[in-house]
Formats: C-alpha cells, structure tokens, sequence
C-alpha cells in the first residue's frame, strides 16, 4: 500500500487533472500573486481521491489592505470572473473584513466557486503557516496541513460528509495520530469560547 | 452510515494500491460529469444574484 507522503512540508502528485482542479488551479494562481493562501475543508480530500464533488471550495487568505484587496478583485474581473457583490469597498468593508466569506466564480457559472475568508483565528493563522505545497502539472497549490483537516472534520464538522472525508484522509495519508489530538485539542478550545 | 464508510475505506485503499494515474481517471468520470451537468443549468443574472448577491 502506497500513501501519500508529505516531505519537507512538499507532496508531488501526478494524477488526471478535473474541471474542478483546473477552476482552483485558475483561480488560486492569481490569488496568490496578491496574498498568502490556504486551501481548506473539502477539496483537500477530494484533490487526494475521495469519490465525490463539490460546489465549494473554501480558502483563508492573509489580511490584506483594500488597495491590494482592489487589486485582486480587478484582475478576477479582467479575467471573466464575478463577485459576490460589484463593489470592491462594499465587499471588502461589509464582508471579509466582518469575516463574512465572499465567493468567486466564472461568469455564468456560480455553481462552482471559491470561498474565501480572512484567517483571524490562532487555529485559521497556523493553518496558513503550516500549509503544505501540492506540486501538481506544474503549479503549486497550497493546502492545510493533513492532520488538522483531519482532527476539524472528524472533532469540530463532524457530518457525515467530513467523517467520511477525515477517514479517507486518514487511511491515503502517513499521518500522525499525536498531531491530530493535538489539533483537535487547538480546534475545541476555540470552539468553547465561541 | 457504516456502509457509506465501508465503502469511503475501500475506495481509500484503492486509492493507496493503485497508482495516481489509474484512481484518478475514475474519479475525474465522476467530478467532470457532474461539473458537465451543472454547467447545463443555465443562470439568469438575476438568478445569480439572489442565491449569492446580498
């Protein structure tokens, strides 16, 4: 049995490319010309082979100022993407920075997209530290580190669709059982406060 | 609920013991053929914004 391997914080993959990869690849190739991200939540068990889809593909992204925010926004226009909203000051006041998450997608096509929210929390900020580099037909995507996925959906989630998506993790993966608990203990202190 | 996990592990462990090429031709027939039929469903503007436009 041969599971993924993370070395150096670095997993090469050489799988068939989807209409879903090539969307996050599109879209998370210009994001991260504009700010540090994170690929969270489902798409991380998917791009690693779980059978199943999704419409939703969750990143946190570093805080960044308006004008940089005006800058990201600009080219997802420029290159036939859509908003949440049309106006970047609305959706950068009334939204990401109230921690609403905002979505992106392919114009004419919103059954598809990237949500993106800004990391605040300790658990969101080390996700972004602790990111792992997916090297992939040439592009890098970045991804939460496999363990916290795996202590978030099977601790904090906890449908049936995120059990499901944490054992596939667990068993596709090298993981160590020790970071888990201890991601999980990170993730349910958070969670009391709230 | 034990089968669906029943299965998750099997499909995980085909995963494991078959290379990247060979899982992930199957998986892309699944992904790509529901993308295919959402991108059928065709959105007025309108539409668009009230599910995601405040």
């Amino acid at each position: 049995m041969v599971q993924f391997k993370v070395l150096d914080r670095i997993v090469n993959v050489d799988k068939e490319i989807t209409e879903l990869d090539k969307f996050t690849i599109n879209v998370l190739d210009i994001v991260k010309k504009h700010t540090d991200y994170v690929i969270i939540s489902g798409y991380v068990s998917i791009f690693f082979g779980r059978a199943r889809a999704t419409e939703d593909i969750d990143i946190f992204i570093r805080k960044i100022p308006f004008e940089k925010f005006k800058e990201l926004y600009s080219e997802f226009i420029q290159k036939g993407y859509e908003w949440t909203i049309d106006e970047p000051k609305e959706l950068y006041e009334n939204y990401l920075q109230k921690n609403t998450p905002i979505s992106v997608w392919q114009k004419d096509f919103p059954l598809l997209r990237v949500e993106i929210k800004i990391a605040t929390k300790p658990s969101q900020l080390i996700a972004l530290q602790e990111r792992i580099i997916v090297k992939f037909k040439g592009h890098e995507l970045f991804m939460s580190n496999i363990e916290s996925q795996i202590a978030y959906k099977r601790y904090i989630a906890k449908s049936e669709k995120d059990l499901a998506d944490a054992r596939h993790l667990e068993i596709a993966f090298q993981v160590s059982q020790e970071k888990i608990q201890e991601y999980r203990k990170l993730f349910e202190a958070e969670w009391k406060k709230e | 609920m034990e089968e669906r996990m029943k299965f998750v592990e099997k499909w995980a462990k085909f995963v494991c013991e078959h290379s990247d090429k060979e899982w992930s031709q199957m998986q892309k027939v699944l992904i790509d053929s529901q993308i295919q039929n959402a991108r059928k469903v065709k959105l007025t503007k309108e539409q668009v914004a009230r599910i995601f436009k405040k």
